[in-house]
């Protein structure tokens, strides 16, 4: 069987593309008010993967980059008994938990990671050029390949596109 | 429903009794279609409290973006 590597490594450099992690990407969360001429806002910093679509990011065809906080799957160990279970973990694997999508290690000399939990329920939009300055300063970047990135954008398209029904048809018996 | 509530939100007693009533049956591997509405709040890596000079306020604008063509 071939191999089908998850990750490859891409230079700082290089153009944005969907599936591209990046570290510590900082984002701005205003507080509740605003305060002319003055905002006070916090700064909270959050390694992330890139959502948007390649083609939209080369084309330059939006101005803020859809990313999603990313976690090594011991976070949420160690703040969620469900996922601290077996039971918890292989649910994550087959995506059977809406707004959690997990990614394969990697063992790229120098980027090993756990894996890693990606989280679509707290997606940030980030403009463009900064974070193409922002992948330049932070050097290579890890970079999931196909068919796994397409496999995130569906796991993120599915949880986005829920729908919830007031009443449902009741089990059948 | 109330108007401000979401969309997806779904009756949590409709939700308990559709996992009740899937739960037991291993054999069958229901129990492996099951989802599980689990929200862990993550807190961020770093967080910094900044204030920031507001330098200009204005209506936006739409940003159009040129269909391709089929």
């Amino acid at each position: 069987m071939r191999d089908f590597p998850w990750y490859d490594i891409a230079d700082g450099s290089e153009a944005l593309m969907q599936g591209d992690f990046i570290n510590s990407c900082p984002v701005l969360i205003p507080f509740s008010s605003i305060e002319e001429p003055k905002i006070s806002a916090e700064v909270v910093e959050y390694d992330v993967v890139i959502m948007s679509q390649s083609c939209d990011l080369a084309n330059r065809k939006l101005d803020l980059v859809l990313v999603s906080p990313i976690w090594p799957i011991s976070e949420l160990e160690t703040r969620s008994d469900f996922f601290k279970s077996k039971k918890g973990k292989e649910a994550l694997r087959q995506g059977n938990v809406p707004g959690y999508h997990v990614l394969n290690r990697c063992e790229y000399e120098g980027f090993e990671s756990d894996y890693v939990v990606v989280d679509f329920r707290n997606v940030y939009g980030v403009p463009l050029d900064f974070l193409i300055d922002l992948a330049k300063r932070r050097g290579k970047r890890m970079r999931l390949l196909p068919p796994y990135r397409e496999h995130l954008s569906q796991g993120f398209a599915r949880f986005f596109m829920r729908v919830g029904l007031p009443v449902d048809i009741s089990p059948f018996k | 429903m109330s108007s401000g509530e979401s969309s997806v939100l779904s009756n949590p007693a409709i939700k308990e009794k559709n996992i009740s009533e899937k739960t037991p049956s291993k054999k069958t591997g229901l129990e492996d279609e099951m989802e599980y509405d689990v929200v862990v709040h993550l807190p961020p890596k770093r967080c910094r409290f900044v204030e920031l000079e507001i330098t200009s306020i204005k209506k936006a604008e739409p940003k159009i973006v040129a269909p391709e063509p089929i």
